[in-house]
């Protein structure tokens, strides 16, 4: 946070030098707005820019501790080294404040217990859409994580996206998803198998009907690209 | 369509051509009247309950909050959203041109984007207030806390406990 990379300075001196972008001081206009305001926009920049807006004032740092945030996060072997810490200070923020949480995950074994970790924090207890990206993977079947199906129920959004090998949908386990309030599902290289007989086929049908979708045979969700069995 | 009384006459024509729908006024906190077409006025969902509701719509809807020169920015963005529905790629695409023209051109008069800001959020005009707050938050974007301040003019008031406590968050949440 507030951390300026050397690339990053060059960046904002050449901006500095350049006329049209110098920004012109003067009477504080923003802060006219009101706070409901000033909090959306903090919500949609993305979370270094956000968690930037707390050094700006009093007012800004009250309005981002109480601003639901929009986080993104990487897991892959340059992260692994920083161990848990690094991962922990990038998803800072008092507990509850996550609405939107993208995590890219290059898949290693020996990365499961961090993103384990990440999905376990109390500062998701609130969130609202969940997207994982898988890369680069090697093994054969591997699991969507279990974690991923232990989010609180307060989600709306959930996208598991692999961008390589198909990944096994778990299929019997002990801690099936509740999400009531789930609007999109979106599975993308996600092997199904055993469809019709699992606990899960049925869990989705019925995230299926609240759509409005109908019969057991209606693909929904939106599975792309999985080489399940789909009957 | 960039005067308040442009934006008026626009309306008043296109209320000719299509007798059919309703004209409504909305009248700005200086007292000057905007004649627009429904179609134009429900782009506000604040104006639009109250249409439902079975409000006055012949008594017009007084906007106390609203100045003409804002009023009239915003009817120019609800009288293009909200009288023409895009079908074809090329109409989505000039939708998407005037709303780039729009906002960069409040983007150069910051005090009239706030403004503008203010009035979308009063009237609860959705599309417009997304537009203006990512205008803010593309300011905003890839900056360091002393240029935002300086961009915006904000004055740094922060106490020694509160850099403690960004700096004590900072290192070990």
């Amino acid at each position: 946070m507030g951390v300026v990379t050397r690339a990053k300075k060059r960046m904002l001196d050449e901006e500095s030098s350049n006329p049209q972008l110098v920004p012109r001081g003067g009477e504080d206009l923003i802060s006219r707005l009101p706070d409901d305001i000033l909090i959306s926009i903090i919500t949609i920049l993305p979370g270094k820019d956000a968690a930037r807006t707390q050094m700006l004032s009093r007012r800004w740092r009250l309005l981002w501790q109480s601003a639901p945030l929009n986080l993104e996060d990487m897991v892959d072997s340059s992260t692994m080294g920083k161990g848990r810490d690094h991962h922990r200070r990038r998803a800072s923020s008092p507990q509850g404040r996550v609405r939107r949480f993208s995590l890219s995950w290059t898949l290693d074994y020996n990365h499961f217990f961090i993103v384990d970790y990440l999905l376990g924090s109390p500062q998701l207890c609130k969130l609202q859409e969940f997207e994982l990206f898988y890369f680069n993977i090697d093994a054969q079947n591997v699991p969507v994580l279990l974690s991923v199906f232990c989010l609180p129920h307060t989600l709306c959004v959930l996208r598991i996206c692999s961008t390589c090998d198909t990944l096994q949908f778990p299929m019997e386990t002990d801690c099936m998803p509740n999400f009531p309030h789930l609007k999109e599902l979106t599975l993308s290289n996600i092997n199904i198998c055993g469809w019709g007989s699992s606990r899960w086929e049925e869990r989705l049908c019925r995230w299926g009907e609240r759509r409005g979708t109908t019969g057991r045979r209606e693909r929904w969700p939106v599975v792309e690209g999985g080489r399940g069995k789909m009957n | 369509m960039a005067s308040g009384s442009g934006a008026a006459a626009a309306a008043a024509d296109a209320e000719e051509k299509e007798s059919g729908s309703r004209m409504i006024t909305l009248t700005s906190n200086e007292g000057k009247a905007f004649v627009v077409t429904e179609a134009s006025a429900r782009q506000s969902a604040t104006i639009r309950s109250m249409v439902d509701d079975g409000g006055c719509v012949d008594k017009g809807f007084p906007l106390p909050n609203v100045d003409s020169k804002t009023l009239a920015r915003v009817i120019q963005y609800s009288d293009e959203h909200g009288n023409k529905e895009p079908h074809t790629v090329d109409e989505r695409a000039a939708l998407a041109k005037f709303d780039r023209d729009f906002i960069a051109e409040l983007d150069a008069d910051k005090a009239f984007l706030y403004d503008v800001t203010m009035a979308a959020n009063y009237l609860h005009i959705q599309g417009l207030l997304a537009l203006t707050t990512q205008c803010v938050a593309d300011t905003i974007k890839g900056k360091t806390p002393e240029e935002i301040r300086t961009a915006f003019g904000i004055e740094y008031d922060l106490t020694a406990q509160d850099e403690k406590e960004i700096k004590e968050e900072d290192t070990h949440a």
